[in-house]
């Protein structure tokens, strides 16, 4: 569950740093800012692998109800650090994804 | 299409705002309603607790023509029995009571609604049958109407999906409302399209109709197959062994909890026992039953759904009342519903906000809207305060907790059309902020459970509660502070282009 939380977090904070507006906002190195659609495709492909950390499992069909559900709840945190510590983001969703890689392998 | 969305919102947006608010209650309505009957604290299996009931239920419920029960599980210690029984004028009226597990008596245990209290509202408004259930699903249609023209009129859905912009007025108000409505947006169409199918045999009863004429009984068996209606003989016999009908139920559903059982005609040897499997084991609201001879015990049907539409409208039917079993469900359930109540009402005060000062029309709307939201959030903790300040063998006092709720929400309303908008809004938020975070507080010096003791304890009812109340509290204060806070700009006089 903590993998889905986390590879959402980092997932979601990867779209919204594709967008110009909020690239700016938490000051992305401009090597990565200049490379929206790599962003962006890192972002789905993070959310995915989100996606399939909940369903892979005897219960998919709550975990798929689940994992809709806590998709908004990880956007929001997103949204929330993007307003008050905008600089935050970009470690926040580094330290998510190292986050949940491990807790795959444990 | 902005003017449908307005329209649409604006019609019922109170009314959906109502429903949106007590449905997000009713996601706990177990632990609240043992949070309010703090006095029953015995727990027991499943089956022992559902024979302990029919014991009682036997002398007290004699005459009523069905037993409805529900069995504790892991969220509930009580035994819910519904049955009906002669009021002091002889009327039927229907009895929900709480029935302690082990001695299956209601005996010591304050009488409350409990979380029921909001369930019902949520979809009967407290008006008779079958207009509020008209109304609410006519709130829901509008729901679901607001919801898709609120995405077609938002053209940056996807560029704006991270963007809040708090401190700037008019616009936060905007933010706001896009951000709790879009991150929550699944979870919105899907509570508001399977709140309108949970009523439709209500609202759109012509398919039936078309099908099946006026015979409303082939209808019910074809629509439930394995329900085994029987008419009372009038000839008395003693009810059967229910536990070994229970236990053999239990084993029927391969490991799977009880949720409700329900005897026709107990008394009686027509009489007919049937087992419900729990809701929270699967996504499909009541997927599966088993119906014995309740006198002999012997198996008349076991049924489980397994028709593909049949199937499909149950498990939409699961996702609207979502018991489905993890915990961590549940809270997701409890915070996307507390988005779109705020959605809801961020959306009026967005409409109210841009027309300030505008009339007397729009003032009274604004009035109306301050008072009816925030009255709410002032009633429910009220209904809370009721359960634990009202003693508890007083008469009537199921019915004092609810009087108090309306009562609160009506002096609320009062209050805020005698407000300016803007003002009644923080005093009335203020005031719901407080009465939620004293909560806690009048809990522990009527029941001697404090949250500290409670955390202690791991007794995670009393301290969940305890701190939901506190962050909600919290949050109704933020709102009043910001709000206050914040000043509107001196409206910008249209200037006329230089000549």
């Amino acid at each position: 569950m903590i993998a889905s939380l986390a590879f959402a977090v980092a997932g979601l904070a990867g779209l919204a740093l594709s967008l110009h507006r909020h690239a700016r906002q938490a000051a992305l190195a401009p090597r990565l800012a200049a490379h929206p659609a790599l962003l962006r495709g890192a972002g789905a492909l993070l959310l995915l692998a989100s996606l399939l950390a909940r369903t892979h499992g005897a219960d998919w069909r709550i975990g798929l109800v689940e994992w809709i559900g806590q998709a908004g709840l990880c956007a929001a945190a997103v949204m929330l650090l993007l307003t008050y510590r905008p600089h935050w983001l970009a470690g926040v969703a580094l330290t998510a994804l190292v986050a949940a890689l491990v807790a795959l392998m444990l | 299409m902005a003017w449908l969305h307005s329209w649409a919102g604006l019609t019922l947006g109170w009314l959906m705002f109502a429903i949106a608010a007590t449905g997000t209650a009713s996601v706990f309505k177990a632990e609240i309603g043992d949070w309010m009957r703090p006095e029953l604290t015995a727990r027991a299996d499943q089956v022992d607790a559902v024979v302990a009931a029919t014991g009682w239920l036997r002398g007290a419920a004699a005459g009523s023509p069905t037993w409805y029960l529900t069995a504790p599980d892991d969220r509930t210690r009580a035994t819910m029995a519904g049955f009906s029984a002669k009021d002091a004028q002889g009327k039927a009226v229907y009895r929900l009571v709480a029935l302690d597990p082990v001695s299956g008596r209601p005996d010591g245990v304050r009488a409350t609604l409990g979380g029921e209290f909001f369930y019902r509202f949520h979809f009967e408004l407290q008006l008779p049958y079958p207009w509020g259930r008209m109304l609410a699903s006519s709130a829901a249609m509008l729901l679901l109407i607001t919801l898709i023209s609120g995405v077609i009129t938002h053209r940056r859905i996807f560029t704006d999906l991270f963007t809040l912009r708090p401190g700037k007025g008019k616009r936060s108000w905007l933010d706001a409302h896009n951000a709790l409505g879009v991150l929550a947006l699944p979870f919105h169409f899907m509570i508001a399209f399977t709140g309108i199918l949970t009523l439709i045999s209500l609202t759109l009863p012509w398919g039936g109709i078309a099908a099946y004429g006026a015979d409303t009984a082939r209808f019910q068996a074809e629509a439930a197959p394995g329900h085994v209606a029987r008419d009372a003989t009038g000839r008395p016999a003693p009810l059967g062994d229910v536990r070994a009908m229970l236990v053999d139920a239990r084993a029927r559903f391969g490991g799977g909890r009880i949720g409700q059982v329900s005897v026709d005609n107990p008394g009686d040897t027509a009489a007919v026992l049937r087992v419900t499997r729990h809701d929270g084991d699967q996504l499909a609201y009541a997927a599966a039953s088993v119906t014995y001879d309740a006198v002999s015990g012997r198996l008349l049907s076991a049924y489980r759904e397994a028709r593909p539409a049949q199937r499909s409208f149950d498990v939409l039917y699961g996702l609207h009342m979502g018991r489905f079993s993890p915990a961590f469900a549940h809270w997701l359930y409890f915070l996307c519903g507390l988005a779109l109540t705020a959605t809801i009402a961020t959306g009026m005060v967005l409409w109210s906000v841009s027309r300030a000062g505008d009339g007397f029309g729009h003032g009274l709307v604004g009035r109306m809207t301050a008072g009816i939201t925030g009255g709410l959030a002032l009633a429910m903790p009220i209904f809370f305060w009721a359960n634990r300040l009202l003693p508890a063998d007083m008469a009537g006092r199921a019915d004092g907790e609810v009087r108090s709720v309306f009562i609160a929400w009506g002096v609320a309303i009062l209050f805020a059309l005698l407000r300016a908008p803007r003002r009644g809004w923080i005093e009335i938020m203020a005031l719901a902020g407080a009465a939620w975070l004293f909560l806690p507080l009048v809990s522990a010096l009527t029941t001697g459970r404090a949250l500290p003791g409670s955390l202690a304890r791991g007794d995670w009812l009393f301290a969940g509660f305890d701190l939901t109340a506190i962050a909600l509290g919290a949050i109704a204060i933020a709102i009043a502070v910001k709000t206050r806070r914040h000043r509107a700009p001196a409206p910008r006089r249209r200037q006329r282009a230089a000549a």
